[in-house]
C-alpha cells in the first residue's frame, strides 16, 4: 500500500508534541525535514507552545566573585515542582563545557551569559567582559561577543540585563553603572546611572542617555543579590528613586521621606527611551526593606514588606498603567517562615493564582504558598543551589547565530566613553589573575 | 476486510430505519458508498456543515471523494461519541488499538479534510506516541519519506547531533 504523505503543516502539528531533543534528532530524516525543523515559522510555534511549560534555572553558590562553573546550573519545569513540592528536585545538568560565568539573563530559550576576567599586563591591570549566548536546549552556543575591558577590577561594578529589541528581534546586553555627577552650578555631586547598549550582532558599546533616575540597585543598601534589572517584553525596569536622595546604610530605607519617591524607570529596548511607571496608590508607606520588581504571569509585579509584618505583591495588569496595578498577595510573615526573613522574591504563580513559588533570601530556600488554605511547604533540591538568584527559562528551538556569520565579536571596539583608563588595544602579554573568595568582595 | 467494512454497513443500515430518518445526510465515500447519519453527526465535521450552510440545508447528500468507506465508519463513530460527550481515556485507548500505522495516518489526513479539532488533535497525539523516541529510520517508514541526503551528509549531520541520538528504543516490527 503506497503511504499516505502527510503535508507540512499536519506534520508540524505532530513535530510539536515530541521533546526537544526528539524535535532535532529528526532533522535526519530527509533534506525538507530538516529545512522544515530550522525554519523560523516552525521554530516560533514550537516556542508558543513551550512558553506553556515554565522552567526554572537555579544557579550553584557562587565560589568565585560573580561566577560560577555551567555544569552546576540546573533547570526543572516548575510544574513538577507545583505537583509535589515535598519530592526532592534533583534537575536536569547541563553539560557543558563552558567553563565559570554567570547567566545574567534568559529570553526566548536563550541565555546570555557573561564572562570576566582579572588580567594584569606589565603596566596595567584591568578586568576583561565579555558575553555568549547560549541555548542549552539544543547546545549551540555563540562566538565571544561584546568584549570590553575596565580599569576597575571590582567585578560587581557593572550592573547587567539581558533582553530582547522586539520590533527588530534583535538581543541586547544593558550595562548599568554608577558614576559621579555634577549638580548645578554648586560643586555638588551626586550619584547616576550610566547606561550602554550591547546589540548580539554589532561589534561595540553605544552609550545611551543616562537613566534618569536612579535604580536602587546602584545604592547597595544592604542586598547586593536582587535581580539587576527587570525584563518584560521588550523592555528593562528599574526600581529607582531620584537622583537628589542617598539613603545611608545605617539609617536603610529610613532616609527616604516617602512612598512616592520611588518609580519605575522603564527602559524600551527598540526606541532606547525611558519612561516612567509610577507605583501602585496603595502603596503608601515607605517599606523597611528594600522593594523588589519581578515578573509573574508575564507582568510587572512588585513586592515589599508593610511595617515589616506583612509581605504585599503587587502586579500590573497593563504594562506602563498605574490604576491596573492589583494587590495579588498579603502574607504575614510570620505565616511563611518561622524566622523573620525580609528578603523574599516571588518566582513563579500558577495559571490558577493560587500557588506561589517564593524564594527567600536569607538561607537561599524556597517555599510554596498556597492562597487557599494558606500552607506553606519548604521545597527541598539535593544540591546547595541559589533560589534567590533563579532564573526563568523555556525550552526554545531558537538559534544563537544571531546573523549569518558575518560579525567579528572579538574585535570588539570599546566606545572611548565606555570606561575612563580602559586599554584599548593590547600588546602586552597578559596574564589571567587567579579569582579566590578571599580576592573580591562580591 | 471486505467482512469489516460490511458489518460496519448493517450497523449503520439500521439507522436507516429510524423514523428521524427523513433529516439525516447522506455521506458518500470515495468509492461510493453512502453512510446515512444525523445531521448532529454532521455538525462535528466542520466542512460538511459549512456545505450544508451554504446551500440552505437543501443538499443532504455530501461527496467525499478523499475518505474511502474503510475510513468513514471509524469518523462517524468518534463523532458519535463526542457527541454523547463520552470521549473517555479509555474509548480512546480501545479506539486506537484498532488501527494499524496506515490507518491511523489515513484516518487523520481525514479528520484534517473534514476538519475535526477534536479527532485531529488525538490522532496528533497517537502518531507522535507512535514515533517519540524512534530511530530515524523508522519515522522516515513510518511516513513514507525516502531519505535525499548522501551518505556523507547524513553522517556529518548525525554526528553535530550526536546527543540527540542517546536514549533511541530499539524499532518496534513494522505493522505495515
Amino acid at each position: 500500500m503506497l503511504p499516505a504523505s502527510i503535508p507540512d503543516e499536519l506534520i508540524s502539528k505532530i513535530l510539536l508534541l515530541l521533546s526537544l531533543k526528539n524535535i532535532v534528532q529528526l532533522k535526519c530524516v530527509s533534506k525538507s525535514w530538516n529545512t522544515f525543523i530550522s525554519d523560523p515559522i516552525f521554530i516560533q510555534m514550537h516556542l508558543k507552545k513551550s512558553s506553556q511549560d515554565p522552567h526554572l534555572i537555579l544557579t550553584p553558590v557562587p565560589k568565585y566573585p560573580g561566577k560560577y562553573p555551567m555544569s552546576r546550573v540546573k533547570s526543572f519545569p516548575v510544574s513538577r515542582l507545583l505537583e509535589n513540592p515535598s519530592i526532592t528536585v534533583s534537575g536536569d545538568n547541563f553539560h557543558s563545557s563552558i567553563g565559570s560565568c554567570k547567566i545574567i539573563g534568559s529570553c526566548h530559550g536563550l541565555l546570555c551569559l557573561l564572562f570576566h576576567s582579572r588580567f594584569r599586563t606589565l603596566n596595567d591591570e584591568y578586568r576583561k567582559y565579555w558575553f555568549c549566548l547560549w541555548n542549552p536546549a539544543t547546545r549551540e552556543i555563540s562566538k565571544n561577543s561584546g568584549t570590553f575591558k575596565d580599569s576597575n577590577t571590582q567585578p560587581n561594578t557593572y550592573k547587567f540585563t539581558f533582553g530582547c529589541d522586539m520590533s527588530s528581534g534583535t538581543y541586547k546586553v544593558v550595562a548599568l553603572r554608577k558614576v559621579l555627577a555634577k549638580r548645578g552650578e554648586e560643586n555638588k555631586v551626586d550619584w547616576k546611572g550610566q547606561v550602554r547598549v550591547f546589540t548580539f550582532g554589532d561589534n561595540c558599546w553605544r552609550k545611551i542617555q543616562s537613566c534618569p533616575m536612579i535604580p536602587v540597585i546602584l545604592l547597595n543598601i544592604h542586598i547586593n543579590r536582587i535581580n539587576n534589572g527587570v525584563h518584560l517584553s521588550g523592555t528593562v525596569n528599574w526600581l529607582a528613586l531620584p537622583n537628589y536622595i542617598q539613603p545611608a546604610y545605617e539609617y536603610g530605607w529610613k532616609s527616604i521621606a516617602n512612598a512616592q519617591q520611588f518609580v519605575v524607570v522603564s527602559l524600551d529596548l527598540s526606541t532606547e527611551i525611558y519612561t516612567q511607571i509610577l507605583l501602585p496608590r496603595g502603596f503608601d508607606m515607605v517599606p523597611c526593606f528594600q522593594p523588589i520588581l519581578h515578573v509573574l504571569m508575564d507582568c510587572l509585579c512588585f513586592s515589599h514588606d508593610f511595617k515589616g509584618i506583612e509581605f504585599v505583591i503587587w502586579k500590573m495588569k497593563d504594562f506602563g498603567v498605574q490604576e491596573s496595578w492589583t494587590q495579588l498577595f498579603r502574607i504575614e510573615y510570620l505565616k511563611i517562615y518561622h524566622d523573620l526573613n525580609f528578603y523574599k522574591l516571588p518566582l513563579h504563580l500558577s495559571k490558577n493564582g493560587d500557588t506561589l513559588v517564593l524564594a527567600n533570601c536569607e538561607d537561599d530556600r524556597a517555599v510554596i504558598y498556597n492562597r487557599r488554605d494558606k500552607g506553606v511547604e519548604r521545597i527541598t533540591v539535593s544540591n546547595k543551589l541559589c533560589w534567590f538568584s533563579t532564573i526563568d527559562y523555556v525550552e526554545s528551538l531558537i538559534s544563537t547565530c544571531w546573523i549569518s556569520g558575518t560579525s567579528t565579536p572579538n574585535t570588539s571596539s570599546i566606545h572611548e566613553n565606555m570606561v575612563g583608563k580602559s586599554v584599548l588595544f593590547l600588546t602586552n602579554k597578559e596574564d589571567e589573575v587567579r579569582e579566590s573568595d578571599s580576592n573580591d568582595e562580591d | 476486510m471486505a467482512e469489516e467494512v460490511s458489518s460496519q454497513m448493517n450497523s449503520l443500515s439500521i439507522s436507516e430505519t429510524n423514523p428521524s430518518s427523513s433529516a439525516t445526510i447522506s455521506l458518500v465515500s470515495g468509492d461510493d458508498i453512502v453512510f446515512k447519519v444525523e445531521p448532529t453527526i454532521a455538525k462535528e465535521m466542520e466542512t460538511v456543515q459549512s456545505f450544508i450552510d451554504e446551500t440552505d440545508g437543501k443538499i443532504t447528500t455530501i461527496p467525499l471523494p478523499n475518505i474511502s468507506s474503510h475510513d468513514l465508519p471509524y469518523v462517524i463513530e468518534y463523532c458519535e461519541k463526542s457527541i454523547a460527550g463520552k470521549i473517555t481515556k479509555e474509548f480512546e485507548a480501545e479506539f486506537v488499538k484498532k488501527l494499524n500505522n496506515e490507518e491511523v495516518k489515513e484516518l487523520f489526513l481525514a479528520a484534517n479534510y473534514l476538519n475535526i479539532k477534536k479527532l485531529l488533535d488525538f490522532l496528533s497525539q497517537v502518531i507522535a506516541d507512535r514515533i517519540a523516541n524512534k530511530s530515524v529510520e523508522y519515522v522516515r517508514r513510518y511516513f513514507g519519506i525516502e531519505n535525499d541526503f548522501t551518505p556523507e551528509e547524513e553522517a556529518k549531520l548525525r554526528e553535530e547531533l550526536a546527543w540527540t541520538f542517546t536514549g533511541v528504543d530499539p524499532d518496534d516490527e513494522d505493522e505495515n
